[in-house]
Order: C-alpha cells, then sequence, then structure tokens
C-alpha cells in the first residue's frame, strides 16, 4: 500500500513539473515576443538605426507590456515629477520601474549584480568615468546603433569622449555640469561686505576672508548658528578635485591610470587640502559631521554654498519661504592659481545582460535626445543637459529668463571655463571612493599629508590589479 | 512429489517475502533520515560547501575583469596579497580588534549571567531587558547606534553636553572610531555571550556550593575555586564562537565607517569584501579570504589547546 500511494505521490509530483515546464516555457516565448514587439515599437518611433521587423510591418500588432528597471540614485526628485509620463506618451508599452539607492550603494549594486550577471536593473546610471572600468568589465551593451550622426553631434564632444571606450558608445550623457557659488545677500549686507557679482570670480582667499566674517555664534557654545562657507558635495572628488588642479593643473593620475604617489600627495594636493581642512576645523567656518549644506542654506543658516545649477531649481521652488535676497557668481580659484571648474554628469546605460534590449535602448534614446532632455529639464531640472541644443532652448525660453530662473544662464556660461573632466581611468571607482575617505578624514581633522601618504598607498593597492 | 515441491516452493516464497519486507524496513528506517536531512544538506552545499570550493578556486585565477580574461595564475594573487601593506594593516587593526573586542565582552557577558543568575527580587524582568539586543537584527542595531552617536545629531552627544562634557567625534577620528565599534558589537555582543555563561551557571549543581559554604568558603572562593572551573567547558564554547564573530565582523563596518577613518577600523572581513564585490578583484579577494580562513583555524586550535579539558 506505502508503495503505491508513493508511486501515485511520484506521479503526481511528475505530473505538476511537466504542467510547471510548459508554463514557464510558454512565458519564455512570450517574453520573446515582447522583445520583438518592442523593436518594432522603437523602429516606428525611431525611423532608424533600429532592426525592422518584416511581419509587423504587414499585421500592425498592439505592442505587448513590457517592464524595465532603472536603477537610479534617490535624490533625485523623479517619482511624481511628470518626468516619466512624458516618456509613456511615447512608449505606453514601456513601464519604468526606478530602484532608488544612494550613489555608493549604486556603485556596490552594479558591481555585485550587474558584475555578476544579473539581467536587472536592465538600465543604470553610470557616474560618466566610470564608463571605461565598465567597459573593460563588459557590463554595458554598446549604443552606437541607437543614435543617429546628428544626436551624436548635438552632445558636447567631451561627453561622448567620457562615454565611449574601446570604440565604442557605451553611456549615453544626460548631465554637464559645472558648479557657481551662491551667497545669502541679507548676511552679507548685515556683515558690510558686498557680495561678488554675477560675472565676477573671488578667490578661495576671498571665500575665506568672507566667511570667516560671516560665521556667527550667538551664544558661545562653540556651534555657529550661520556658517560662512560649504561645498555642496562636501567631500565628493567631483566638486574638490578643481581645488588642487587651480594650484596645479591637470593631473589626478598618472597617464597609465595606476599610480597616484606624488600626484595626489604633491605640494600643491597637501595645501589645497589643507586649506580645504581648516575649513573646519581651524577656521571653523563649515560644519563636521553628517549635514546636509543646500538644506542649511535654505534655512539660513549658511552664508554661501558652493553648489551645483541644480540648486537654482530647489532655490527657486522654496524662494517665497525663504525670507532672504540670496544670489549667484562664478567658481572661485586660488590667488597664485588658475581657474579650473568641474565638468560632466552622470549618464545612462543598458546592462549587457538584459532580457528588454529593445525597450531598454527606447529608454535610453528617449531619455538622452532632445524631447527626454527637455521634458528633464522641465521636470526635474537637475543640471544642465548634455545636448547643447537642450542648453540652447535653455537659455532663450522665456520661462527661465527672470530671477532667479535666469541664475542657470551663469551657469550654462561656466560651462567654459577651464571644465577638467574625471580621469576616466580603468580603476576610477577605486580611485574615487578611495580618495573621497581622505577628504572625509581631513575634513574630520586629519592632518592632509598622512591622509594623502595613506590613501595613495591604498589606491596604488588596488589599482596594482590592472597592471598589464 | 508434487505436493512437496509446491510446499517448499511456498515456504521459500514466503520467506523471500519476510525477508524483503524486513529488507524494506530496514532501508525504510535507513533513509527516513537522510530524507529528513536533505533540505539542509541541499542548502548547506549551495550556500556553503558550494562557495567555499568557489573561493579556493578563484584564488588561483587571475581577477575577472571579463568574462574572456579568466587565468589560471597559481598562488600569484597569494604572493600579491601577502605582499600587500593594506593587507597587512588591515590584519593589524582586525587583531587589535579583536585583543579589545572579546576579553570586554566575555568578561562582561560572565558578569551580567552571574548576576542574572541570582535570586533578587525583579531579576527577571531585568532579565528580559538584557535580552532585548539579541531580538535586534545586526543592522538594525548597527543603525540605531549610529543614529545615536552622531556628532551633530546624536543623543550621546546630547547627554555628554549635559554634564559639561564636549561632543565627541565617535566614528570620525581614528582615535575614537575603533572604540566605537567596540561599544557597537559588545551592545549585541555580551547579551547573546552571556546566555551560555547562564546556562553554564545553572546546570552547576547547588549541592556542590552550599557543600562549599557549610565547609566555610566565601562567595568569592566559591566563584573562583568551584564556579569558574566548572564553567571551562562554557568559556571554549564561548571564546571560539565570539573570536570566530568577531574576526569575521561586517555589518557594523560597511554600515558606519566603510573601514575610515584612515583605515582605522578597515577590518579584514570588509577588506576582503571590499576588493571583491565592490572592486571586483575576485581572485585576490579569495586569496585574502583563504588567508584569513587559515589565520582563524590556527587562533581556534590554540584556544582549544588552551583550554582544553580533561574530562
Amino acid at each position: 500500500m506505502k508503495s503505491k500511494s508513493t508511486k501515485k505521490m511520484i506521479g503526481r509530483i511528475f505530473l505538476l513539473l511537466m504542467i510547471s515546464a510548459l508554463v514557464l516555457s510558454a512565458c519564455g516565448g512570450n517574453e520573446n515576443n515582447n522583445n520583438d514587439v518592442v523593436a518594432q515599437n522603437t523602429n516606428d518611433a525611431n525611423n532608424e538605426n533600429m532592426n525592422t521587423n518584416d511581419a509587423a510591418d504587414e499585421e500592425p500588432a498592439m505592442p505587448e507590456d513590457v517592464t524595465i528597471t532603472w536603477l537610479m540614485v534617490s535624490n533625485w526628485p523623479v517619482a511624481d515629477s511628470g518626468f516619466l509620463e512624458e516618456f509613456y506618451k511615447e512608449y505606453p508599452h514601456i513601464t519604468v520601474e526606478m530602484e532608488a539607492t544612494t550613489i555608493n550603494q549604486m556603485y556596490e549594486a552594479i558591481q555585485v549584480r550587474v558584475g555578476g550577471g544579473a539581467s536587472d536593473p536592465d538600465v543604470f546610471l553610470v557616474n560618466a568615468p566610470l564608463t571605461t572600468g565598465y567597459g573593460t568589465r563588459g557590463l554595458l551593451l554598446p549604443l552606437d546603433d541607437v543614435f543617429t550622426d546628428e544626436e551624436m553631434a548635438n552632445y558636447y564632444p567631451a561627453a561622448v569622449e567620457i562615454g565611449s571606450f574601446g570604440g565604442e558608445f557605451l553611456s549615453a550623457p544626460i548631465h554637464t555640469s559645472t558648479q557657481n557659488l551662491y551667497y545669502n545677500a541679507d548676511m552679507f549686507a548685515a556683515a558690510g561686505i558686498t557680495p561678488p557679482a554675477q560675472d565676477e570670480r573671488w578667490t578661495w582667499e576671498q571665500i575665506t576672508e568672507a566667511a570667516q566674517k560671516l560665521t556667527i555664534d550667538e551664544d558661545g557654545d562653540g556651534i555657529p548658528e550661520v556658517w560662512g562657507f560649504n561645498f555642496e558635495q562636501i567631500e565628493l572628488f567631483y566638486q574638490l578635485q578643481p581645488l588642487p588642479l587651480s594650484l596645479d593643473c591637470c593631473q589626478s593620475i598618472s597617464d597609465d591610470g595606476l599610480t597616484v604617489d606624488g600626484i595626489i600627495n604633491s605640494e600643491s594636493w597637501v595645501e589645497a587640502f589643507s586649506w580645504y581642512g581648516s575649513l573646519f576645523n581651524e577656521l571653523g567656518v563649515a560644519p563636521k559631521g553628517a549635514i546636509s549644506t543646500a538644506e542649511l542654506f535654505r534655512s539660513g543658516n549658511m552664508a554661501m554654498m558652493l553648489a551645483g545649477p541644480w540648486q537654482v531649481n530647489a532655490l527657486a521652488a522654496g524662494s517665497a519661504d525663504f525670507g532672504f535676497d540670496y544670489g549667484i557668481s562664478l567658481h572661485p580659484y586660488f590667488e597664485d592659481g588658475e581657474v579650473v571648474t568641474p565638468t560632466s554628469g552622470w549618464h545612462l546605460g543598458v546592462n549587457a545582460n538584459t532580457e528588454k534590449e529593445e525597450a531598454a535602448k527606447a529608454f535610453v534614446h528617449w531619455f538622452t535626445t532632445e524631447t527626454g532632455g527637455k521634458a528633464w529639464f522641465s521636470h526635474v531640472r537637475s543640471a544642465l543637459s548634455a545636448q547643447q541644443s537642450v542648453n540652447e532652448w535653455i537659455g532663450t525660453a522665456e520661462i527661465y529668463s527672470e530671477a532667479p530662473w535666469n541664475f542657470i544662464q551663469v551657469a550654462i556660461g561656466e560651462l567654459d571655463s577651464n571644465p577638467i573632466i574625471r580621469p576616466p581611468v580603468v580603476g576610477y571607482l577605486e580611485y574615487t571612493t578611495l580618495i573621497e575617505t581622505a577628504f572625509a578624514d581631513i575634513r574630520n581633522g586629519a592632518d592632509a599629508q598622512e591622509a594623502l601618504d595613506l590613501i595613495a598607498l591604498r589606491i596604488e593597492s588596488e589599482l596594482a590589479k590592472y597592471a598589464p | 512429489m508434487r505436493g512437496g515441491v509446491f510446499k517448499n516452493a511456498s515456504s521459500l516464497f514466503s520467506s523471500y517475502l519476510n525477508v524483503r519486507r524486513k529488507y524494506m524496513k530496514i532501508k525504510q528506517k535507513n533513509l527516513a533520515p537522510y530524507l529528513l536531512l536533505l533540505p539542509a544538506l541541499a542548502l548547506l552545499l549551495v550556500f556553503r560547501i558550494y562557495p567555499m570550493i568557489s573561493t579556493v578556486i578563484e584564488s588561483f585565477y587571475t581577477n575577472n575583469l571579463t568574462a574572456d580574461a579568466r587565468e589560471f595564475v597559481g598562488f600569484a594573487n597569494f604572493t600579491r596579497v601577502l605582499s600587500d601593506q593594506i593587507f597587512w594593516k588591515s590584519l593589524k587593526v582586525t587583531f587589535v580588534f579583536n585583543l579589545i573586542n572579546i576579553p570586554i565582552q566575555v568578561f562582561l557577558a560572565l558578569v551580567v549571567a552571574v548576576i542574572l543568575n541570582s535570586r533578587a527580587r525583579g531579576i527577571s524582568l531585568f532579565r528580559s531587558i538584557v535580552m532585548i539586543p539579541i531580538a535586534v537584527s545586526p543592522v538594525v542595531s548597527t543603525t540605531l547606534w549610529k543614529t545615536m552617536m552622531d556628532y551633530n545629531a546624536g543623543v550621546l552627544n546630547g547627554l555628554l553636553a549635559l554634564v559639561g562634557i564636549p561632543r565627541q567625534e565617535f566614528f570620525l577620528v581614528k582615535e575614537q572610531a575603533l572604540w566605537s565599534i567596540v561599544i557597537v558589537t559588545a551592545w549585541k555582543g555580551i547579551p547573546y555571550m552571556m546566555i551560555f555563561f547562564l546556562a553554564g551557571l545553572q546546570e552547576i549543581p547547588v549541592a556542590v556550593l552550599e557543600a562549599a559554604k557549610i565547609d566555610g568558603a566565601s562567595s568569592w572562593q566559591s566563584f573562583f575555586k568551584i564556579t569558574l572551573p566548572l564553567l571551562k567547558r562554557v568559556f571554549a564554547f564561548v571564546l571560539v564562537t565570539d573570536t570566530i564573530l568577531n574576526l569575521i565582523l561586517f555589518a557594523p563596518i560597511w554600515l558606519i565607517t566603510k573601514g575610515g577613518p584612515q583605515l582605522s577600523t578597515n577590518l579584514i572581513m570588509y577588506e576582503t569584501y571590499r576588493r571583491g564585490m565592490v572592486y571586483g578583484d575576485l581572485g585576490g579577494s579569495s586569496a585574502m579570504l583563504i588567508v584569513v580562513i587559515l589565520i582563524v583555524a590556527i587562533v581556534l586550535g590554540l584556544q582549544f589547546l588552551a583550554l582544553r579539558t580533561d574530562d
């Protein structure tokens, strides 16, 4: 009896497995069909550079729904902004699921998941200089067949250069960027200091002097109520690279991308970062610990900040509530040095293992060409576009001609002020994430020479694996 | 004659059936435990054995930068790791951390266990409170401590300010970061280790302690001459467990300090993770992991030798 029931049980399990296999294979078939339909839809939308589907031409079929995942950073206000709804107007069958995380966690997710061969996320943000590293690891799908020559020519050349590796275009640029000095005009007036004009460029020495005068500790508890100055992205390499390069332009790593000793711990770097550390320690004009510079500025607790053009949007959105006037001017530089500004920004890449290639490419194409570029600035207004035509549109659009929106013109003008890209080397991820820990240490009181010497050793230890 | 043949055949068949039944019974009896163990064994194979074998294999290959670039390199990854100053710095930090952390955790766990083993009034409430950290996941507890010890908004700095002590930087400076991690890990580690001590204490026969008391032994004498020697096995277990847990400590470093400031909390497990998972150096990371496993094995071996019991 027992053996009979066991046989029955085995039979049932086998039947169940067969049914599951059939259902799964049916699903697999659907997915393939999905991709074909998406390919057709993309063809219709772009009319070039895409494969055609003859069968679908003969009998137009309704595209089947497909959902792609987009790994992105959590501080982008995309949800409910209306941006994706613009995309859905053109691609109603594609749903974009956002997977938002912090920047560093996103780097890890790309390394672990995409590097491990996972098919999702289908699309992910690429910090422009990481294109080389991702390209070396084969994590990105080439996008050369996605864009027309005209669309490629519309990007700033530096954006195309940094998005390419090994002769292939691997990451399409969303942004380019720069940094400007934002100041609280009322605080300047109260301190009797004349702020810099919109087309004026202060030196870091002038900033230091003004910051000391603008820092106010009313109750004398050692914690100022108003801080004089801070960087918006306090410890990020993107924002801080111009400091040492202003003193000695323009090397941040050796030409072969393998050594940093003697460069990042050279005299000019130590001098620049000793000054940086003094802001938080000896001078006490900038706060230590986990804080948000932009929030302190908006709440009237920060007199000056060096920040990106996206802050124009954030400030304009709440300007009525601030209760103070503010202004913008050019990126500072060291008195004995030269003008150097940061540039480049986020790109979009398609996971080399995606199973929804056509839909992913359609999203990347739409996002990083003119319609998407304008929609992005209209709805999200995060940084400046990497497309020249979109920035020209911003420069001439009437809605952006009034203050404070016209501040964006100052930022667009700054794009030509000796912009320096971050080094597009294969070990950029190691380089940037490690050097930022040294910046954090210096900010928290570590000696600049000691911190930079140690991190040079650390970085070279990581880069050694790329040695031929 | 024919009847006899049939009789013989019938009895042969029935004895065959008997043997078969017995065999099936034995077979069923023997198979059952293995079948019951199968799910656990399968999980063990997938999540423990396979990764271990994979790590050993990976340590002999080049960095997995691209799928085509994988190449057997013998012991090259090991020589690279062993000649890497950062690896040795990380190992040194790990040893310092363990030398501070393990004695603190074991000593305080024993003290708390002795207190909880007493029959004082309200001890059951105190026992419940002490157990709370065990129920909290490492990620949650680490995040809580990170918030509480925040330089600007942490409640600990608020409390220090009330008694006139200036704000402390805790995780921000190399002089305090490792000690701060010790606090975070001890909060969970002490109650966990305490449970084993408490169980050990409750196993000690009351009659032995009472006999000692009748013989005039003081409480201290009873503790040092009777309780502690009887806890030797528990000590060995707690020490080994605590050593393993602390040598492979990861969550607080990953969530709070990322190995900083200035590598002062760069414990070896985090260094291994970062190399392999963040920077894609799977060969180097695997080689490092194997060296760590060997070191852990040596340390545990020494501990077993030191705490060997004769019985």
